[in-house]
């Protein structure tokens, strides 16, 4: 058994020198793929996450197509290369859950009966995890989608929040993760204020729970104010000059 | 909040204004609260005679056929009364990965009568057609004289055929095959 890390150091400050309020370095990227309609490149820090979206197009196998609204399928995946021990390529319990939480998340924004009896193909892929990739992978899936010009009510912003040796902390990595209390990933819509994705691994009490949405929100409207000037550094700027 | 100004860049989600000030055009939405909000990455577009308030997009718009629109297409199966073609081109539109099936029924392909599909077109033929409605799969149409086969394949050799005084040649083995061809058949003897 490996010795539990100092997770909050003796100046308050976290294991890797960050405030508790405060996020990874973010970098962020759109229409970095030639083949897919839409894409983006999203790092929280160490993790990485590349997505792609295809569609609408057509539906095959043909039965699985909807009369009245797009089908809209969403593969989550870790690249074997991406976790320090080799990881199998082959989908595991918990790629198929995320996929699903993401699938559901976007699926409560895109306007998809505009677009019936087609599929939009979303494709997550985690090129290194270190924490959060659920949350990376929604915020690059959403990109994408804005990128691939698909209509959505808003844009989604994942961002976790953990609590670590009793206190809050916003954007968590694998290693508070793995020693800390609780882990609980939100993906947030910060124009129309609704919260699309929430999951909560551990014990919260209800005031701490109240705290660490607002944690979440504060944080998730930072990264959704840095997906808009993304997209508008790639498409927009050149319209204003 | 900020007022929208004309040609204002947004994103998704973007306020627009309420729903009393303008109707919401293409890439614009009302949300619950009332409020008209943007769909897409694009630049508003504000009509004050209408009263509209529209998105224009930047990128490129998903490409799906709409009735009227001229789409090209391989044939992918043929019967005596139906063929099957897979349209991967919109004419006048920004190639985008399309890929759709149209169906063309034999009553649709000529304003002539046509025993049979055979005698109109065969696998693996490019065909330019119009797009009849806006539902997968889509009816295709090619009674116009500009529409029809626009490359053929001989079905002995398979060589692309040559367009002589109407008829359809092969440069190779000379056979001479029936058709119903384009005014615009890409080769010429």
């Amino acid at each position: 058994m490996i010795e539990k890390p100092v997770l909050i150091r003796d100046d308050g400050l976290r294991h890797d020198g960050r405030r508790p309020d405060e996020l990874r370095p973010i970098k962020m990227q759109v229409g970095i793929l030639k083949n897919a309609d839409g894409s983006a490149y999203v790092e929280y820090g160490k993790t990485k996450v590349v997505a792609a979206v295809y569609g609408p197009r057509e539906v095959h196998p043909r039965h699985l197509a909807l009369p009245d609204r797009a089908l809209i399928r969403c593969r989550y995946h870790m690249a074997p290369f991406s976790t320090s021990d080799r990881k199998s390529p082959a989908p595991s319990r918990r790629e198929i859950e995320l996929s699903k939480v993401i699938r559901e998340a976007l699926e409560a924004v895109i306007f998809s009966e505009l677009f019936p009896r087609t599929s939009i193909d979303i494709f997550i892929e985690v090129l290194q995890a270190d924490g959060g990739t659920r949350t990376t992978g929604l915020t690059a899936a959403s990109l994408a989608l804005a990128d691939a010009g698909i209509p959505m009510r808003d844009l989604i912003a994942g961002v976790a929040v953990g609590k670590v040796d009793g206190v809050l902390v916003l954007d968590i990595d694998e290693l508070e993760d793995e020693y800390g209390e609780a882990d609980m990933p939100i993906g947030y819509a910060a124009s129309i204020d609704e919260i699309m994705l929430l999951q909560l691994n551990g014990v919260l009490t209800l005031e701490e729970f109240r705290r660490a949405i607002e944690l979440a929100k504060e944080g998730a409207r930072k990264i959704y104010d840095q997906m808009k000037k993304t997209l508008h550094d790639k498409y927009l700027k050149i319209i204003e000059k | 909040m900020e007022k929208p100004r004309q040609g204002m860049p947004v994103t998704p989600g973007d306020y627009l204004g309420v729903e009393e000030e303008y109707f919401p055009g293409y890439g614009a939405y009302i949300d619950d609260e009332g409020n008209i909000r943007s769909q897409l990455v694009g630049r508003v577009l504000i009509d004050i005679v209408k009263r509209t308030i529209e998105v224009r997009q930047v990128r490129g718009k998903p490409i799906i056929p709409k009735p009227g629109d001229v789409v090209l297409g391989i044939v992918e199966t043929v019967s005596n009364d139906l063929a099957f073609i897979r349209i991967y081109n919109i004419e006048n539109k920004p190639s985008r990965s399309t890929d759709f099936t149209g169906v063309l029924h034999i009553s649709q392909v000529s304003s002539e009568y046509v025993e049979t599909m055979y005698d109109v077109l065969r696998l693996g033929d490019v065909v330019r057609a119009k797009v009849l409605n806006s539902l997968q799969p889509f009816q295709l149409n090619t009674k116009h004289p500009s529409f029809g086969v626009v490359v053929a394949f001989c079905s002995k050799c398979g060589e692309t055929l040559k367009l002589k005084d109407d008829r359809l040649i092969c440069p190779v083995c000379g056979n001479v095959e029936k058709r119903k061809i384009s005014s615009k058949y890409f080769f010429r003897w």
